[in-house]
């Protein structure tokens, strides 16, 4: 046995080794975790993908709805209520029962009336714009009344109505009606 | 003559000696190991090596795959379902607790007698779920009291009936010239709830009409039973 040729044979074994541990096994670490960072942006892009694919069925829906509904659904929930629009609409029907003696009024909304920035409404994220009628009817005139009230295409909420003594065989009715806004949004939407 | 043996030049061999054939065996192994790892070493090194750029391929395609899907996603779409939820959610909301004030009168109309007349009532929303009426109801005599208070309290839809206050008021003034004599009332406070769910506003009950000048009107069937709350206008 030649002493130089096992000296060149435990050379080439280290040497060897040395490649695997200073070369191979850094290497294997790296792509594994190349790997693992590979799986992760794979299952990433099929969420994004999967949230494209619903975003687009929710807009096909959306778009499938008939425009009127769509519009009828804005009326009834818009992003802000115009007080003046609301007090007319009180007037046509307060009128169109033969009311004619009446005060209508608007007490602000719970967006301004807080001032703490936090909406203190039941409904979330609902703005509750308050609204006071104070007239004198008859029983029959005052359920007309509450039933256009109602069926109106938005909603007025009757939050308080009381009813005392009136002249003239008739009622004096207070009305405390409360109606909505989505609150996000700050574009105007005229019921 | 014969040649001694000791004169061979063939060596001869110790007697404690092993034979080299072993030794040489383990050093071929050996020989063959080293030389093995010696040049699997730097082929696993080029392999390594070609699949770290194959695998760093397919994570830049990884990316690449993301940015576009990323960059697919429609923020105004978002916004647009989000807001048309929001709307559908709060308007969902709403409309199952729309209480119909007008239901109400009428579950009060049936179940209060002839003779007992409200004077004043007054109906509060206390929450998203219950109404909360009170008011005071006048009546000639006891029984007429005793008779609102068993048919308040057997009403499925009026909870928690409570009657308080009870008085009677003796005639003040009798008219002895005409025979007219004001007769006795006896007053009391009532409080009750009314569960909005028992209430709730359904569309199926009213008819609605397109009226000419634009405003909505309503078409409701009369209801031309003379009510207790009806006759109310009268007495007050």
């Amino acid at each position: 046995m030649n002493k130089f040729s096992l000296v060149t044979q435990v050379g080439m074994i280290v040497v060897a080794v040395t490649i695997v541990i200073m070369y191979i096994q850094p290497r294997v670490t790296s792509i594994r975790e190349i790997q693992d960072l590979t799986n992760k942006y794979e299952t990433e892009t099929q969420n994004v993908s999967q949230v494209n694919e619903n975003l687009k069925s929710k807009i096909a829906t959306i778009e499938s709805i008939n425009p009127q509904d769509e519009q009828a659904l804005a009326r009834f929930m818009p992003d802000k209520v115009d007080d003046i629009a609301v007090l007319k609409d009180l007037s046509v029907m307060l009128e169109s029962q033969s009311i004619n003696q009446y005060d209508i009024a608007y007490k602000g909304n719970n967006a301004t009336t807080q001032g703490t920035g936090e909406l203190v409404s039941e409904y979330q994220s609902a703005v509750e714009y308050l609204f006071s009628a104070t007239f004198e009817a008859t029983y029959t005139q005052l359920k007309d009344l509450l039933t256009l009230i109602e069926t109106n295409d938005y909603l007025l909420q009757v939050s308080n109505v009381k009813i005392t003594e009136g002249t003239e065989e008739k009622l004096k009715v207070e009305l405390n009606l409360t109606s909505f806004a989505r609150a996000s949004s700050t574009m105007a939407v005229t019921p | 003559m014969p040649e001694s043996p000791s004169s061979s030049f063939i060596p001869k061999r110790g007697p404690g000696k092993k034979p080299a054939s072993a030794r040489t065996g383990n050093f071929v192994l050996f020989s063959v190991l080293s030389y093995a790892l010696f040049v699997s070493a730097p082929l696993a090194s080029a392999g390594v090596f070609i699949y770290e750029r194959h695998t760093e391929n397919q994570f830049n395609k990884a990316v690449v795959a993301l940015d576009q899907a990323i960059i697919s996603f429609n923020e105004e779409d978002l916004k647009r379902v989000t807001e048309f939820n929001e709307r559908l959610i709060i308007s969902k909301s709403l409309l199952d607790t729309h209480a119909s004030i007008v239901t109400l009168l009428r579950t009060i109309e049936n179940s209060t007698a002839q003779t007992v007349k409200f004077k004043t009532i007054d109906i509060t929303r206390k929450n998203k779920s219950t109404l909360a009426v009170t008011g005071v109801l006048s009546t000639t005599n006891f029984d007429g009291v005793l008779f609102q208070r068993t048919s308040y309290v057997a009403s499925d839809i009026i909870n928690n009936p409570l009657f308080t206050d009870v008085k009677l008021t003796q005639p003040k003034v009798e008219d002895t010239k005409t025979n007219v004599v004001t007769k006795k009332t006896v007053e009391l406070k009532v409080s009750f709830d009314f569960a909005v769910s028992d209430i709730v506003y359904t569309p199926a009950a009213v008819e609605v009409t397109a009226p000419s000048n634009g405003s909505s009107t309503v078409e409701v069937s009369a209801d031309t039973r003379e009510t207790s709350a009806v006759r109310n206008e009268t007495n007050i």
